[in-house]
């Protein structure tokens, strides 16, 4: 094992050892041990509860990061490109970032009702802004000078996207991928709490109302080794991928 | 290929928040005789690039018209090489080469290409894993292998030493000579013109006119002589007092 994956291995397992220690010490039925909270989550495991409320947020989760990742390219690209589009569209794109979570969720509810569409549609206008302000970003920072190369040789339109606009933004889009993840994730627990029936939101909900702090540090276990997954096995193996020619 | 007749009547770069309004181009007639190696010299801002980004078409705000043979045509192929390669990075040099091709590989062209420019075996090469030097001849390689109807250089063998760009520019006129195209060759260095052209077009300040055209009476076996090209430039100048500051 090599040394920066060995550091982080030990990291876990004294923050694991740390929490054990702590709870044994305290005795609160607010913080339960690492042991009884790792013995749950293999009980929700085996009782099919996890796999299934899992399944349900995460075909959530990539239903609304894909909408979200499309709208804000294609928006993005757009302001980024056209100088005008962007002077006229700044100002609602500073309302949508400024508008707090918690609000867009109520009034997507209030004015759809208690659907998956509605959820979808909350999650989608939370994230759409974030994408769209990297991807500009990423747009006005394109090489004019290999654009012009593009339009010298007169390449489509499609190629001059596929490999002389996509390959420099890529970094932009996993920067928006990545903090894309981690917010849609959260907004997605809001969601499921304040109007689902289903998912790992509600379920946490459920738990809060029990009291039973064990099943929630359970769930956000799963959840939190589900994130790290997909870090490892697409993201990082993507980027690593894009990047083979900086080697 | 036909003859080229560029006929710009105006380009005027408008008003910008910290310049004004100016004349780059106003009544700028050339005339380029099909496979003629024509170079170009004058001052700094005397419109030398404007001009070539208006005949590669990266620059289409202009009053005027380009002539490809008789008819008045956009429709021409060009091969453009920067001031600097303008290779894209995340492409090999064979990909960066191929690209500019519409869809039929000349794998044939290409091969004797990288062969005339030695640049054969680094086909599989990323950009940036070769030199300077290298990735000029790639760049040239990528400009001849369109087979334009007229090939623009810009000063392409700035900043690479004298020996690199002696060997490079000779390595030019291997590959112009086994395949002629027509060539504009924007240079300030009056000595690279006469080792290259077969005419020289001296050009003033912005708004551009030309001041001056020679034809480059040394033969071309003896453009290495140094003595012999510097011979031509005082007679040049004696001839043509006004270009004396060019020279």
């Amino acid at each position: 094992m090599n040394s920066p994956r060995l550091n982080a291995v030990i990291s876990v397992i004294l923050l694991l050892t740390f929490w054990q220690l702590l709870a044994s010490t305290l005795q609160l039925p607010a913080l339960p041990p690492a042991t009884k909270v790792f013995q749950q989550l293999a009980v929700v495991i085996q009782n099919g509860q996890l796999p299934y409320h899992l399944g349900i947020t995460l075909a959530r989760l990539l239903v609304s990061f894909s909408l979200s990742m499309v709208i804000g390219i294609l928006i993005g690209i757009g302001l980024g490109r056209h100088h005008q589009l962007n002077q006229f569209f700044d100002q609602w794109l500073l309302i949508l970032l400024n508008i707090p979570a918690l609000v867009t969720i109520i009034l997507c509810y209030l004015w759809f009702g208690l659907t998956e569409t509605a959820a979808i549609l909350a999650v989608v206008i939370n994230k759409v802004p974030n994408v769209v302000v990297t991807i500009r970003e990423g747009t006005r920072a394109l090489d004019q000078r290999l654009l012009e190369m593009a339009q010298s040789y007169r390449f489509s339109r499609w190629k001059t996207y596929r490999y002389v606009i996509w390959p420099q933004l890529f970094p932009y889009l996993m920067a928006a991928a990545r903090t894309g993840l981690a917010l849609i994730w959260k907004i997605i627990l809001v969601v499921e709490l304040l109007g689902c029936s289903n998912g790992m939101g509600y379920q946490i909900h459920l738990f809060f109302q029990l009291f039973d702090v064990t099943s929630i540090l359970a769930y956000t276990i799963a959840f939190i080794i589900v994130i790290q997954l997909i870090e490892m096995l697409i993201l990082k193996p993507l980027e690593q991928r894009a990047n083979a020619w900086r080697q | 290929m036909t003859d080229f007749s560029i006929d710009i009547t105006n380009k005027t770069y408008p008003a910008t928040a910290t310049t004004a309004a100016h004349v780059a181009i106003s009544n700028l007639h050339i005339k380029l005789k099909q496979n003629q190696f024509v170079c170009l010299v004058g001052p700094s801002g005397c419109g030398k690039t404007t001009l070539m980004n208006i005949l590669s078409g990266i620059d289409q705000n202009y009053d005027g018209e380009i002539f490809l043979g008789a008819n008045n045509s956009h429709d021409y192929r060009v091969g453009y090489v920067f001031q600097e390669p303008r290779l894209l990075p995340w492409c090999t040099v064979i990909q960066n080469i191929k690209l500019v091709l519409e869809n039929n590989d000349n794998n044939q062209l290409i091969d004797e290409l990288l062969e005339i420019m030695e640049i054969a075996d680094l086909r599989n090469h990323y950009p940036t894993q070769i030199s300077l030097g290298m990735a000029r001849r790639v760049a040239l390689a990528r400009a001849f292998v369109t087979q334009p109807h007229i090939l623009l250089m810009d000063e392409p063998f700035v900043s690479l030493d004298a020996s690199n760009a002696k060997r490079i520019r000779q390595r030019l006129i291997n590959v112009w000579q086994a395949q002629p195209h027509t060539i504009l060759f924007v240079t300030h260095d009056i000595r690279e013109a006469i080792m290259l052209a077969d005419r020289i077009l001296f050009l003033d300040q912005a708004p551009t006119k030309v001041v001056a055209e020679v034809e480059v009476t040394v033969p071309r076996i003896n453009r290495a002589n140094e003595n012999l090209v510097d011979q031509f430039r005082q007679a040049l100048i004696q001839d043509h007092p006004e270009i004396a500051d060019y020279c």
